[in-house]
């Protein structure tokens, strides 16, 4: 009688394990229809427009679609490590960036820095910040109290926008890249060019997206984290000390967005709203991808960028101060089919 | 005699979790039929399947000869179905008066167009009005009518909460743990209140409650589910004493001996995913 | 508590009701006159133009809880719709503002749409990114819209000869305009009031604070949030008519996603959900930057060419003193302040004519008179007074002594589950 019991329990607990894996297999396949979907559009589209302008003028704007797409990747990624540490999104994102990279200016340009040193300091510093602003005015608030914290983030909108004009007003200022940009620094592939600081972005954003998946993946405290942005309450009965995590999620996210902000200052001007349209397209990215998806984010930044550079150059309906909208539309549409974005997790509503 | 609710070999899967596997019974007009087993045994998945919340991956559910899965979450309540929450549903930005008032939302008429202008408004809101304040009445709730329901004490929000869904009119009333939060004086006087509520009214009452006093001596009839399958039905007397059952909330007579912690761990950890194994 | 307590339903209290409502009426009438400037006047107009705008996102933002960023659009649509309407096919003002309401309810319904599927932060997206495309619009459609030059109507409003104002004077116009958007800001006010303190909006509160609840009380989730978008950007539509009607210049700078964050502030800072909220968040949106650039213009290490941006930072900071100190804004601080000295004892007319008392209240059972100095009040908060003549007590005041005869069915039963805290 006790072993009978014992092995229905075990047989129980291996039904259990094999449906945990079904499940996980179920949500695999999902993520290969999207994959799926996606590619097929890709493919389709591309024979499209290899018909109507040549293979050459696609690739041309396959890279260059790429170039924005990366960092609107980086900028995503940004806005996703704090939506998973805070469960918002946060609105002063792109101005934090912003003030990064006004930090790293000033480092580089007036302190005579290193570029790579520069951007470095800043991004550290910047950490930093966005840790303060954390402690003092995210902390005190009830974690669940997502719409005062998000105020929260949209008045640090508006101060971090006005201390910068305040300190560098509006004027446009070139920023370094720390990349060579000479006029024979580029790479022909099948007539069309990339520029090696495309290269650079590139490589950097992917680099960082490693860097952030591992940090979560391998390190205690990004076990935590990881716990912490799928189940608060656990979290905090296995004794997590969300405070850390929640900070750690901030610091994080404004290394990341000073990043972003450094990597395509040399392409934009600098001034104090640079980062306002970038913070759109990331906007757009991270929600396409579902919020709490870092590879989401970064495949979303993807797809928004070459949508906004094809839909500009291919459609003269829609044109290039169109691409936005168009963009934008791309998200409504997704989300209307997935209403959690192409990789979010849905979650099942207990009630 | 037609039963008024039926439910028919109803499943429910989350990705590969099995919440219920072939849960059927039904419940008759006029009866008061309880619910009943240890946690995790897919009891609220029941109601969210029957409120439209949840879609049951397959089986049927019938009402009054009427196919329940077509309907949508805020349909039912036409049907002359409503129900009450585990954790309370009340709208903390209210008045008490006014979440009763709610209860009786699709009893109302006046829409969009008519409420900014204001047109047969006042009639409406003061028939609601009057008729959610003799639910309370009904209740000893009405102290508190023009109270914000924030903060009072949780045995009076079960009770807020039955006065709204009796303010829908229902002919099937579904109660998610009335009782939790009430003192041992009070669940008696709370059974009372039900049965007495289901007598003045033409009333059905299906229950979920852990509070087995209550269930054995308000419940006609009594389901008895365990890991998302339905393991006993009958009236109270039988399900008591039933052997199935007496396994399912103590556990197996030996499993108190030296394994017994493990065993009783690894039973817990696999309650939500393993589906009807463990009794079968 | 309250140092006045007032029945409902008494004349005590509709001379209450009376006395605070004239005071509003007199202030809001007295301000072309206490204004000495007519820019001063101008101001007060948006003050009445953004309130309605603001009223509009209340009602998505304070009482769905649903965060829009993007009624700055809806607020462009209307001013533009009346702008084009008035300078290129010779209309009315006013003449445009059914056909705002009309074009700006349907695109925010179609807004609102994928509210039906996506929820939260999501919605939140979809809605900046309306704001953010809508001055992409104006500037692609150059041809309607004038692109980056606007459209300028010439014929400014003017009184009419029937009317006392002088179309000639510098006052006279002025004045004329800002009685005109009063007018019909007060009849959305009174429109949107109504809308809320009703059936729909008990429903409108309670998918924001149990949405499962809602729903399985009858509450058609989809229909009412698309619904309630469609009203929000009417309203914001007619807001856009207003500022239009103020000054006749519709450019895409005007309404950008500058103005629909500034919106949000100004809307937290006057109290969501409540419909008052909307005056002070207005008063604060128009008078806050202006008062922030003269004072700054007297501080010498903001005087650089970033003075402007001074006032961003008092929003941000006025912001963060909000949510930490007052989150219910302006509105709710004065209605706590105000419940310090008077309070109003509910006891609504359906109330009193299903316990069968005299519509007076007063003379049918001289009882104790309906308004009273609770001179207890001060020292002891809780004693349990007489509240007046068949009035719903308090749950602080447990049972009304005086008047057993009207109330006792409701006090009779015993206490079933008791008062006890768990």
């Amino acid at each position: 009688m006790s072993g009978g019991s014992t092995k229905t329990q075990v047989k129980a607990a291996n039904g259990g394990l094999e449906r945990g894996m079904v499940a996980l297999r179920n949500v695999g396949a999902r993520r290969m229809q999207t994959f799926g979907g996606l590619l097929a559009v890709l493919v389709v589209f591309s024979v499209w427009a290899v018909i109507d302008g040549g293979s050459k003028l696609l690739l041309q704007r396959t890279f260059d679609g790429l170039n924005n797409g990366f960092i609107y990747s980086a900028m995503a990624l940004s806005l996703v490590l704090i939506y998973r540490s805070t469960g918002i999104i946060n609105f002063a994102q792109g101005n934090m960036a912003m003030f990064g990279t006004f930090i790293a200016y000033v480092l580089i340009v007036e302190q005579g820095l290193s570029v790579v040193a520069g951007v470095i300091v800043a991004m550290v510093i910047s950490a930093i910040g966005a840790a303060v602003i954390e402690r003092l005015f995210v902390w005190p608030f009830d974690p669940k109290n997502h719409l005062a914290i998000t105020i929260v983030t949209l008045s640090w909108y508006l101060i971090i926008a006005a201390l910068a004009g305040i300190i560098w007003a509006f004027d446009p200022r070139a920023f370094p890249s720390p990349f060579p940009t000479g006029a024979n620094d580029y790479v022909s592939i099948g007539g069309a060019r990339i520029r090696y600081a495309s290269l650079g972005i590139w490589a950097t954003v992917l680099l960082t997206l490693v860097l952030v998946t591992q940090l979560l993946r391998r390190t205690k405290i990004g076990l935590a984290f990881r716990a912490v942005s799928s189940n608060l309450d656990s979290g905090r009965l296995v004794g997590i000390r969300i405070g850390r995590v929640v900070q750690l999620g901030w610091a994080l996210s404004a290394a990341v967005g000073t990043l972003a902000g450094c990597l395509i200052a040399p392409s934009l001007l600098l001034d104090p709203n640079f980062m306002s349209k970038v913070l759109i397209y990331s906007f757009a990215a991270a929600t396409l991808g579902g919020l709490d998806s870092l590879g989401g984010a970064v495949i979303g930044g993807l797809i928004i960028g070459l949508v906004q550079t094809m839909s500009g150059g291919y459609f003269k309906i829609i044109g290039s101060e169109f691409s936005l909208a168009s963009a934008l539309a791309v998200i409504i549409v997704i989300l209307l089919v997935k209403p959690s974005g192409l990789f979010g997790s849905r979650r099942v509503e207990r009630v | 005699m037609q039963p008024l609710l039926d439910i028919d070999d109803v499943a429910v899967r989350f990705g590969g979790v099995t919440a219920l596997s072939g849960v059927s019974f039904s419940v008759m007009p006029g009866q008061i039929c309880g619910l009943i087993g240890p946690n995790g045994a897919g009891k609220t998945t029941v109601f969210n399947c029957i409120s439209r919340i949840y879609d049951p991956t397959s089986g049927s559910i019938t009402y009054d000869g009427r196919d329940l899965l077509k309907e949508r979450p805020h349909t039912i309540v036409r049907l002359g179905i409503m129900r009450s929450f585990q954790n309370l549903a009340l709208w903390p930005g209210l008045t008490v008066l006014e979440n009763v008032m709610m209860g009786a939302y699709r009893r109302g008429k006046v829409g969009f167009l008519r409420s900014p202008l204001w047109l047969g408004a006042r009639r409406e809101e003061n028939s609601l009005a009057t008729r959610a304040y003799q639910l309370l009445e009904e209740l000893d709730l009405t102290d508190i009518a023009f109270r914000q329901c924030e903060g009072l004490p949780y045995g009076t929000m079960k009770r807020i909460e039955l006065a709204r869904g009796l303010a829908a009119d229902p002919r099937l009333l579904i109660l998610d743990e009335p009782a939790t939060g009430l003192t041992h004086g009070e669940v008696t006087e709370l059974g009372d209140l039900i049965r007495g509520l289901r007598d003045r009214r033409d009333l059905s009452v299906l229950l979920v409650e852990h509070h087995m006093g209550m269930v054995m001596a308000l419940c006609e009839h009594v389901v008895v589910l365990d890991f998302g399958r339905k393991i006993a039905e009958g009236k109270p007397d039988q399900v008591r004493n039933d052997p199935r059952v007496v396994e399912a909330y103590l556990g197996a007579p030996d499993q108190f001996d030296a394994h017994g912690a493990s065993s009783a761990t690894s039973a817990t950890s696999a309650t939500g995913g393993t589906g009807g194994e463990a009794t079968a | 508590m309250a140092l006045v307590k007032i029945t409902q339903n008494t004349p005590a209290h509709w001379a209450y009701r009376a006395i605070r409502w004239a005071v509003v009426a007199a202030a809001l009438l007295y301000v072309p006159w206490f204004a000495h400037q007519p820019a001063r006047i101008d101001q007060f107009t948006q003050v009445a133009a953004f309130a309605v705008a603001l009223l509009g996102l209340n009602l998505v933002m304070g009482f769905a809880g649903q965060i829009s960023l993007g009624h700055s659009a809806f607020v462009g649509l209307g001013g533009y719709i009346t702008v084009i309407l008035v300078a290129k096919h010779d209309w009315g003002y006013l003449q445009t503002i059914p056909v705002v309401i009309v074009i700006c309810f349907i695109a925010g319904c179609i807004v609102g749409l994928p509210a039906l599927r996506i929820s939260g932060l999501y919605m939140a997206v979809v809605t900046l990114a309306v704001g953010a495309v809508f001055p992409i619009i104006v500037l692609k459609y150059d041809g309607l819209t004038g692109g980056a030059n606007g459209v300028l109507a010439k014929n400014k409003m003017l009184p009419p000869s029937w009317t006392p104002f002088d179309a000639h004077s510098r006052f006279g116009p002025v004045a004329y305009r800002y009685l005109v958007v009063l007018l019909v800001a007060v009849v959305m006010f009174v429109l949107t009031h109504n809308l809320v303190r009703g059936r729909i909006g008990r429903a409108i509160i309670a998918l924001r604070d149990n949405s499962t609840g809602a729903a399985v009380s009858g509450v058609n989730l989809g229909v009412v949030r698309t619904v309630l978008f469609g009203i929000s950007a009417a309203l914001g539509g007619v807001a856009g008519t207003l500022l239009i009607i103020q000054l006749p210049q519709a450019t895409d700078g005007r309404f950008g996603l500058e103005l629909a964050i500034f919106l949000v502030v100004a809307l937290f800072a006057g109290g969501t959900g409540r419909t008052s909220g909307a005056v002070p968040g207005a008063l604060i949106y128009v008078f806050l930057p202006y008062y922030a650039i003269e004072w700054a213009k007297h501080i010498s290490f903001l005087k650089g060419p970033g003075a402007s941006s001074v006032s961003g930072v008092i929003y941000g900071v006025l912001l963060l003193i909000f949510v930490f100190v007052l989150p219910g804004g302006v509105v709710d601080g004065l209605r706590r302040a105000w419940g310090f000295v008077f309070q109003v004892i509910p006891r609504p007319m359906w109330l009193m004519r299903y316990r069968g008392e005299a519509p007076l209240g007063t003379t049918a059972h001289g009882g104790s008179p309906p308004m009273e100095v609770d001179a207890h009040a001060v020292d002891a908060p809780h004693t349990p007074d007489a509240t007046g003549p068949g009035s719903v007590p308090e749950h602080v005041a447990k049972a009304d002594t005086t008047d057993r005869s009207l109330s006792s069915t409701t006090n009779q039963h015993p206490v079933f589950e008791g008062e006890t805290p768990r």
